[in-house]
């Protein structure tokens, strides 16, 4: 037993000799390393000069060793190591080799930069098929398959391999490929979206947590589509002429959009990727479905195109023909969405235009469950590392945020004019954002966004009506929905909620206050920004049973901003506008331009093609106003969806070289939060270092000299005659010529919660 | 920038002085009255859930007790002023001794924002207030209430600190409880019915039946829905209502001549009081700009919403046919649209008077928690109307005596009354 390493050398000298010659000269490297100094002895002579030549420096090549010379005496070399090392660890070492033997396939074809995704699955599968103990590998083998996995899937970023290296297997891989759908001889990889949420989940299925306060936290079921599969599309409908899309001005591009999405759906899906759909239905079964975006150059730091590509929410209801159609159209429509003016937009923005773009898919089962007709969680939301909207100064920056809905998130990562969202701080789970009861109740989740099964698509429905409706059958739902009764707003306690009779509103108190949830989510946050060493943006969702992880990527942040000093010597007629409440920390300088949607004019416009001119029109000023030296300033909120008549429609793209985005808000009551931190939009904003700025004109201690604006010459018309009719709703005012060479300076103070905007000389 | 100072309590004493000069006020009832009789400021210390220790500010002001023990809220707000709570506790003396009520006029604040406070943090906030003046307040002595930022859930760990440290059960001490925790029937209802109760009284004073007459409502929340459900019980028609459309941030007037329908406008309207507007067109509504509610040919307007709604600018538009304003809201008329009021004669319920039913209530829960006997919703809404009714009877038997426009009447009548107690305990 004790010399069992004979008996296997022996073994391969009559049946493997080459294996046994490979292995005899790890072992001789392995006892010279352990300091063997006589191993030098058993090289040949020849071997032994060249040897001698390696160590010096001289700058001539070295000579080559025939085959006889460079061979080694087998058993001289095992003998030698039976002196060092003991006969366990020979053993060991001969286990070690010899498997590492067996995985040279999956090692050749992963340098191979020839080899295709196909050629990787099929060598996961053999590897899987070989059922080896991975940890028997030598470290540095390891190491370098996970590497050579982690680039080929998912990137080639240095500080994502970094960080992904030491919690993932090749049995992760192997499960990821088992769910794979790509073009033959694909070369592509499974893009940000699916690289961010593979990492997370290995990094919580790695820590102690997972056994405890995280053990029901889960990932969908999601199969992946291969970032390449696009450019087989384009390729299959001869579509080439699309690539020089992205150069155009960003007008042409809104215009032939609509027109790149008809093209794309009347096209035909490759036959080879639509079998891989088909087997991707199979697997996932009915039950609705979400088709997400996972592009190349989705979610980097710094570029992370939160909403910036289409998510698209399939019921997957009807006959296997029907749902592998709308499978493939929505497909399509994701990867359609690479050619859209905001995306575009976006990289031109940031200088990624030029760079290589293809749109790997995920296809996820929609976490949730069937209540009535419909089909949706109990709750989602996003959670921010970072808390960037501290309604309490004892909030933290590092205590993060949480947004929460009632059923999709959508709701939560859109901004919305007529709804709002719950917001809680991790690190500070006894603070609530409103305490009056009218204030509890006015500011509650109005709307669910769930997947009606009847209709087979996705829908909006009233709170109220559908608690009525389902309320009881909702899990989880007496930690959503508080009762308000008797001017009080109060957990339900004891008998069953009466969703007939009793009004509810939906406030996820016991959520907050007696579950582990926001521990929860505060661990999890905690967690991730740790092992990434970024703040994270994550995305959640609940179906009453399992806390399920949808999205991980790094939290957009403008840095530490220090807050502005509020001058306090300015003369009353230079002040252009106060502001408190609801100011984060900045500063503008040397402002040259401003631009002003009037709140009376906008509001008196009375068809909705108007009002969808004035968001094109500010697009057009967004071009051709000097870059971060103008303030756009409207009423209500912008961009948000609903109601056109509450905040002018328009995208990122419309806004991008804007310095400040002021929103003019009314104000009834005494508070009107504005909760839309968090949301895509605000994510953008963040990112592009552009400062949000609410005035509320109407409260104490706020100032707004309207007459600063409609006063002086409007430029819109000379700027674009084509809008001159808008010149009533949109003033363009020059500020240097309007005060005499004076700029407009704007100072943001977050921690003074006060924001001031001034004419000063240039700075 | 300069810094308009706006000091309530200011205001508050130059009304007084206003009112104290028509009374011919002797110099040490002015001199009482204008001040209040005991203030308190103490500390309140809360152990914080991180740990650490934070004091808030506390106050209570008792303007005057000579009636009964004081009645006021307490506010917990950010920007609560000792100034501020003088001037709400002096306001509170005139009213309950207009409505006459045996109670004397207070109220009470801590300097905090409880949106930096969790719960149990605000819990101590409560606690810790009560213990700092357990014997300066009670049911004899003075009686809390709930108020801005503040909720029946306050008052309950109020009262619960109060009743330990004074080991007896006294739910008189405070009010604003919830019904089965020592609150009273009615509460809902008390505001809209005390202001019909008043335009009834106003109406048989002006020699009109009510059932021939028309009115307009401005604002549809609970004080709005109530007045309207007892005054179409009377017989009167509600031909425009108007409220606030959250969704279009503006406010809509909503109108049917031959009269307006309760149950149905309940029908399409929100938890927050608005009406949909989509909805109300369907069912035969016109649907007209908010301003639109004062200018209805009406007999009666009753503004049961915000502040300053009839002004110098708005007064102009208000038809002839308008003969009553009933004052449902705090304040909704400025000093100039008021003066234009009185000048054309229209005869003016304020809200001094008009909208004293909450307070009737509160008073009304104090009583059956001190008894220990609660009575009926209906015996609650007939006390509350023999309430309603002789106050308005003596405000405007006083200005009908006296020549008087009734808002000054009123004020006179607080004022008198107080001084008169005072006078009558030999403490001037």
């Amino acid at each position: 037993m004790s010399e069992q390493w004979r008996v296997i050398v022996e073994f391969l000298q009559r049946t493997d000799p080459a294996l046994l010659e490979w292995i005899t000269r790890k072992m001789f490297n392995h006892v010279r390393w352990k300091g063997a100094e006589e191993a030098a002895a058993l090289l040949s002579p020849v071997a032994r000069v060249t040897e001698e030549l390696r160590n010096g420096e001289e700058n001539r090549p070295l000579g080559r060793l025939n085959h006889e010379d460079a061979q080694l005496p087998t058993d001289a070399v095992f003998e030698l190591a039976s002196r060092y090392m003991s006969n366990e660890e020979i053993l060991g070492h001969i286990e070690m080799w010899t498997t590492q033997d067996k995985v040279a396939f999956l090692v050749h074809l992963l340098e191979d930069q020839g080899s295709s995704l196909g050629d990787i699955t099929q060598a996961l599968e053999r590897f899987h098929s070989l059922a080896l103990d991975e940890s028997a590998l030598p470290f540095s083998v390891q190491t370098m398959i996970r590497v050579a996995l982690l680039r080929r899937f998912f990137t080639d970023q240095i500080d994502y391999i970094n960080s992904a290296r030491s919690v993932t297997t090749v049995r992760d891989f192997y499960q990821l490929s088992r769910s794979l759908v790509a073009p033959p001889r694909s070369h592509g990889r499974l893009g940000g979206k699916s690289a961010g949420l593979f990492l997370a989940h290995r990094v919580v299925e790695n820590s102690p947590e997972f056994q405890g306060i995280l053990s029901d936290l889960r990932v969908p079921p999601t199969w992946y589509l291969a970032s390449d599969s696009v450019l087989t599309f384009i390729r299959h409908n001869h579509l080439e002429d699309i690539y020089d899309q992205k150069y155009l001005d960003t007008d042409q591009i809104r215009q032939q959009y609509p027109h790149v999405i008809q093209v794309f759906k009347s096209s035909e899906f490759p036959p080879e990727l639509r079998k891989g759909l088909g087997a991707a239905l199979d697997d996932l079964g009915e039950g609705p479905l979400i088709v997400r975006s996972s592009s190349l150059l989705e979610d980097r730091t710094g570029a992370v195109f939160s909403g910036k590509y289409k998510s698209l929410f399939l019921a997957n209801q009807g006959t296997k023909k029907e749902r592998l159609q709308a499978l493939q159209d929505a497909v399509v429509e994701v990867f359609a969405s690479i050619f859209g003016p905001d995306p575009l937009a976006y990289r031109a923005e940031r200088n990624l235009l030029d760079v290589h773009e293809e749109m790997g898919v995920m296809i996820q089962k929609v976490v949730g469950r069937c209540i009535g007709r419909y089909f949706l969680p109990s709750y989602s939301g996003v959670a921010l590392s970072y808390n960037e909207f501290r309604w309490s100064p004892r909030i933290r920056r590092e205590d993060g945020l949480v947004r929460l809905v009632m059923g999709l998130g959508t709701r939560a990562v859109d901004r919305l004019t007529d709804d709002y969202s719950v917001l809680l701080s991790p690190g500070q789970p006894g603070l609530r954002v409103n305490q009056a009861t009218d204030a509890v109740v006015r500011y509650s989740p109005r709307f669910v966004d769930l997947i009606d099964l009847e209709r087979n698509e996705f829908a909006t429905v009233p709170v109220e009506e559908f608690l009525r409706e389902c309320g009881s059958e909702l899990p989880e739902v007496r930690k959503l929905v508080s009762i308000l009764e008797d001017g009080q707003v109060r957990r339900p306690r004891g008998l069953a909620i009466d969703f007939e009779r009793e009004e509810t509103v939906v406030t996820f108190e016991g959520l907050a206050s007696e579950s582990p949830f926001l521990g929860k989510v505060a661990t999890l946050l905690e967690m991730l920004k740790s092992h990434l060493g970024m703040p994270v943006d994550l995305e959640f969702a609940s179906d009453g049973e399992h806390f399920y992880l949808l999205q991980c990527r790094p939290q957009s942040f403008s840095g530490a901003t220090a807050p502005a000093p509020i001058p306090r010597d300015v003369p009353d007629e230079r002040v252009v506008f106060t502001a408190r409440g609801n100011v984060s920390n900045g500063h503008a300088p040397d402002l040259t331009h401003a631009v002003y949607v009037v709140p009376d004019g906008y509001a008196a416009l009375t068809d909705r093609t108007t009002m969808l001119e004035v968001g094109r029109a500010v697009g057009r000023l967004n071009k051709i106003l000097p870059r971060r030296k103008f303030i756009l300033i409207g009423p209500g909120r912008w961009g948000s969806r609903g109601d056109i008549r509450l905040g002018v429609s328009i995208t990122y793209a419309d806004i991008s070289n804007t310095a400040i985005l002021a929103e003019v808000a009314r104000r009834k009551g005494s508070y009107v939060p504005d909760l839309s931190f968090g949301t895509h939009f605000f994510q953008d904003l963040v990112e592009s270092q552009i400062r949000y700025l609410p005035l509320y004109p109407d409260e104490p201690g706020n100032y707004f000299r309207d007459e600063f604006f409609t006063t002086p010459k409007n430029l819109l018309p000379e700027l674009l005659p084509e809008f001159g009719y808008l010149a009533d709703t949109i003033r363009v005012v020059d500020v240097r010529g309007a005060t005499g060479g004076r700029t407009l300076q704007v100072a943001m103070n977050g921690e003074l919660d006060e924001a001031m905007g001034y004419l000063g000389e240039p700075e | 920038m300069t810094k308009r100072a706006y000091n309530s309590f200011e205001m508050a004493q130059s009304q007084f002085d206003r009112i104290a000069d028509k009374l011919d006020l002797e110099r040490g009832a002015r001199e009482l009255l204008r001040d209040p009789v005991r203030e308190y400021s103490f500390a309140v210390p809360v152990h914080m859930d991180d740990g650490s220790v934070r004091v808030f500010r506390g106050y209570r002001v008792q303007h005057n007790d000579a009636r009964g023990p004081s009645k006021g809220g307490i506010r917990f707000h950010p920007h609560e002023t000792m100034d501020g709570v003088r001037a709400l506790a002096m306001w509170m003396s005139w009213k309950c001794a207009v409505v006459d009520i045996p109670l004397g006029g207070g109220k009470g604040g801590v300097v905090c924002d409880p949106h930096d406070l969790s719960m149990r943090e605000q819990e101590q906030v409560a606690r810790n207030y009560v213990r700092q003046i357990p014997r300066e307040m009670g049911p004899v002595r003075d009686v809390p209430a709930p108020d801005v930022m503040t909720s029946p859930q306050h008052m309950l760990w109020m009262l619960d600190e109060f009743e330990t440290i004074h080991g007896q059960k006294l739910p008189g001490f405070i009010t604003g409880k919830p019904v089965g925790m020592g609150g009273s029937l009615g509460r809902k209802e008390a505001t809209g019915y005390g202001v019909v109760y008043t335009i009834r009284e106003a109406l048989k004073q002006l020699g009109i039946p009510a059932d021939q007459t028309t009115a307009s409502v401005q604002g549809f929340g609970n004080v709005a829905q109530y007045a309207i459900q007892l005054y179409t019980d009377l017989g009167g028609a509600v031909t425009c209502v108007s409220c606030w459309h959250q969704k279009d941030q503006v406010s809509y007037a909503f109108r049917r001549k031959e009269g307006v329908h309760l149950g149905e406008l309940q029908g399409i309207t929100d938890r927050y009081g608005g009406i949909d507007k989509e909805k109300a067109q369907g069912l035969g509504y016109e649907v007209l700009p908010g301003d639109a509610w004062l200018e209805q040919e009406v007999d009666i307007l009753i503004p049961a919403a915000l502040e300053n709604q009839i002004n110098a600018e708005t007064v102009q538009r208000i038809p002839e046919t308008v003969k009553i304003v009933a004052e449902g809201a705090n304040g909704p008329t400025s000093p100039e649209g008021d003066r234009a009021l009185h000048e054309r004669g229209v005869f003016m319920i304020p809200d001094l008077l008009c909208n004293a039913g909450g307070v009737t209530t509160s008073y009304f829960e104090q009583v059956q928690c001190n008894i220990n006997y609660f009575w009926e919703l209906e015996d609650v809404l007939n006390r509350l109307d023999t309430k309603m009714t002789s106050a308005f009877a003596a405000v405007s038997d006083v200005a009908a005596k006296q020549d008087l426009y009734m808002r000054d009447a009123a004020y006179m009548i607080g004022v008198d009354r107080v001084a008169q107690a005072c006078r009558e305990r030999g403490w001037i």
